[in-house]
């Protein structure tokens, strides 16, 4: 499965961006192979609904779960419509997030299902 | 020296707490005044509050609020049956009022400028428009003298709609004060769009100076005429400078009135009375502002 961490740079050792609208990178990994792609987000300097976007993002990504520090209202609504697990107050490194998250340990999520 | 008894005289500032309401009120009470020496008839005068955030023009005028209407804006509806999934509008949309969202569109009326541009890009169709309300516009009277302000509901940060309507109000053969919002934003360049003339409100402060100087690059911009009313003229020591003085110099602008810092004009605005009805001195400054203003005005032209 497809999951998207948000990420202060784009590399495995770069910190979780506790934003999810306004975050500087999305960490798209496959969590089967570990492949890891770093997508800018455009939606960084919006002049509003950068929450928005970024769950639109996340979507068209298709993928099943957000790891991040915190989601907004409007950004939330977006993903519980397109069904996307939302982990919030993550922190640590990528690397990290991901083997946390490939054993099972990220604890209950919030959002929807 | 002639008085130009029909301009829109806006009165702005950078920075905000200078006394742009202090300068707005009573100036036109100054000018209202039946026994005054310009003879301005009341109803020829009209007082538009457009700091929807906080109006409080009122508090000083007391007007008797004789009418509140509500002011929309239009938001999307978008009909699932006729929509082809295409996405256009959400992509079209700057402030992502419109997502696409897993086959749906999603709408977020609170980030819609009501611009109206996703159904017009709708190739379906599918996009009709409902009614929003932003905020409302009373109108009132102080004494024969015409009152009106607008008020933004609160959670809908959407100033400009609600100003462009109580501009509409304008009445170009009478002499309109605008009490404008601080600032350099939207809804200040929504208040100052259309001015005859624009007085900047400042203080002597390096705050005061920072923010004349955005505010004065709108007004050039705008191409409108201006002068500065410098408040509190005197705070030189205690913190203040002359560098405010200096630039106006420098920028050929007119220091139209220096308000120097006295404890009873402080008190006389804490009980929310006008400066003219207290201090005949001021009346005599206010009436001299208006004609500074009409004299520069007359000088651009």
């Amino acid at each position: 499965m497809k999951i998207v961490i948000t990420a202060q740079d784009n590399s495995l050792n770069s910190e979780v961006d506790p934003r999810f609208g306004r975050c500087k990178y999305f960490a798209l990994v496959d969590s089967t192979t570990n492949d890891v792609e770093f997508i800018e987000n455009t939606g960084v300097n919006a002049d509003s609904g950068a929450g928005v976007q970024s769950a639109q993002k996340v979507v068209d990504l298709q993928a099943e779960a957000v790891l991040t520090g915190r989601v907004g209202p409007k950004a939330m609504r977006g993903l519980e419509t397109g069904k996307v697990r939302v982990y919030e107050g993550i922190t640590g490194t990528i690397a990290t997030v991901i083997e946390k998250f490939n054993h099972g340990q990220m604890g209950k999520e919030d959002g929807s299902e | 020296m002639g008085v130009n008894s029909n301009l829109t005289i806006v009165v702005a500032s950078g920075k905000g707490g200078t006394g742009k309401t202090t300068i707005a009120t009573n100036l036109a009470r100054a000018l209202s005044r039946e026994d005054g020496d310009l003879r301005i008839p009341q109803e020829m005068i009209q007082l538009i509050d457009c700091d929807v955030e906080e109006p409080n023009s009122h508090l000083f005028l007391r007007p008797e609020l004789l009418e509140r209407k509500e002011v929309y804006i239009s938001i999307p509806e978008v009909d699932g049956e006729k929509c082809i999934q295409c996405a256009r509008c959400s992509e079209f949309c700057v402030y992502n009022a419109l997502a696409y969202i897993k086959g749906s569109i999603l709408i977020f009326p609170e980030l819609c400028h009501g611009c109206g541009g996703c159904s017009f890009i709708c190739p379906a169709h599918a996009i009709s428009e409902s009614q929003r309300i932003i905020g409302w516009i009373d109108q009132g009277k102080i004494g024969k003298m015409e009152f009106l302000q607008g008020e933004l509901k609160i959670g809908t940060p959407l100033a400009p709609p609600i100003i462009k309507q109580l501009k509409e109000a304008i009445d170009q053969d009478k002499l309109t004060i605008i009490d404008a919002p601080p600032g350099t934003s939207c809804s200040v360049v929504s208040s100052l769009y259309g001015a005859d003339y624009v007085i900047l409100v400042t203080e002597p402060t390096p705050f005061g100076l920072n923010d004349l100087k955005l505010a004065y690059e709108v007004v050039q911009k705008m191409q409108i005429p201006c002068g500065v009313v410098i408040n509190r003229a005197d705070l030189l020591s205690s913190g203040g400078d002359i560098s405010v003085e200096d630039f106006c110099r420098e920028m050929d602008i007119p220091i139209l009135l220096r308000i120097p810092f006295n404890r009873e004009y402080a008190s006389c605005y804490a009980r929310g009375d006008l400066l003219v009805d207290q201090f005949p001195d001021l009346q005599k400054a206010f009436i001299q502002l208006f004609m500074a203003v009409c004299a520069n005005k007359e000088g651009m032209n």
